[in-house]
């Protein structure tokens, strides 16, 4: 019985795409954030860097969750609870200190 | 990126656009809507850039800064000229809009200037009105430059 099963080998392929899916998502998020540093260093903008730490716990670090408890669950099973509650508070958790972030730059007198 | 120099025989007026100096100092969430608001009329600007490319230093500061942004030691050297030298040109070219000035920051927080020719294409016209400089310039703004305009003109 090596053979895997079909619900087993759709759930493989679900994980690889949606996988590299996030790593895309990421990969454009970690450009744009860059860009925003650099912004902040290049012009000493305090609003830059909020935008910049914004925009990372917007994107990256939801991204991230999501990415690290999908590859858990390929390792081993996972509580229900961590699916439905942990990772979706989390996720929300970190949006909202981002968006919080975003209005703190708008809102800050530019440098 | 156009701005229009012109020049009356009996009365001088010079209309400068897109000539913001770009330096950390500078307030940098002036919009563009509302910058020929803020860009002060100044007087006599097409003989002063007459006066630069008249000026050898300043004719070598563009071309060496032509291809790429350099720092004032590195044009001091390729124009032999002394730091202040450059220094002083610098300031004219970029009081013309000739030049773009950035700030470079190191990672141990220093900053210094690099400089980069704007000037692509200048044209002379001669009516009976006198003469119309056109300067075409090139755009030296970087992408984060271009974002953190945009963010601080928000």
């Amino acid at each position: 019985m090596t053979t895997p099963t079909p619900a087993a080998a759709q759930l493989s392929f679900d994980y690889l795409t949606l996988l590299s899916v996030t790593l895309i998502a990421i990969g454009l998020a970690l450009f744009i954030v860059f860009q925003a540093y650099r912004g902040y260093r290049q012009h000493e903008s305090r609003r830059m860097l909020f935008l910049a730490l914004g925009l990372f716990l917007l994107t990256i670090v939801p991204f991230a969750f999501s990415i690290v408890v999908d590859s858990a669950g390929q390792l081993t099973t996972l509580e229900p609870r961590v699916r439905s509650y942990y990772l979706p508070m989390a996720s929300r958790l970190s949006e909202v200190g981002g968006l919080g972030c975003l209005l703190y730059s708008l809102l800050i007198d530019a440098e | 990126m156009t701005g229009t120099y012109r020049t009356g025989r009996d009365e001088f007026q010079t209309r400068v656009r897109n000539s913001r100096r770009r330096t950390i100092a500078e307030p940098r969430h002036v919009s563009e809507s509302n910058r020929d608001d803020n860009d002060e009329r100044e007087p006599d600007r097409s003989h002063e850039i007459f006066a630069q490319l008249d000026d050898e230093y300043a004719r070598d500061i563009l071309v060496e800064t032509v291809s790429g942004s350099r720092s004032a030691h590195e044009l001091s050297e390729a124009c032999d000229a002394s730091l202040s030298t450059i220094y002083r040109r610098a300031e004219r070219l970029i009081d013309c809009g000739l030049l773009a000035e950035q700030t470079v920051v190191e990672d141990d927080g220093n900053h210094y200037s690099v400089y980069e020719a704007r000037l692509d294409n200048l044209t002379v016209d001669l009516n009976e009105d006198g003469f119309t400089v056109t300067i075409e310039s090139k755009p030296t703004e970087s992408l984060s430059d271009r974002f953190t305009n945009m963010w601080e003109g928000l």
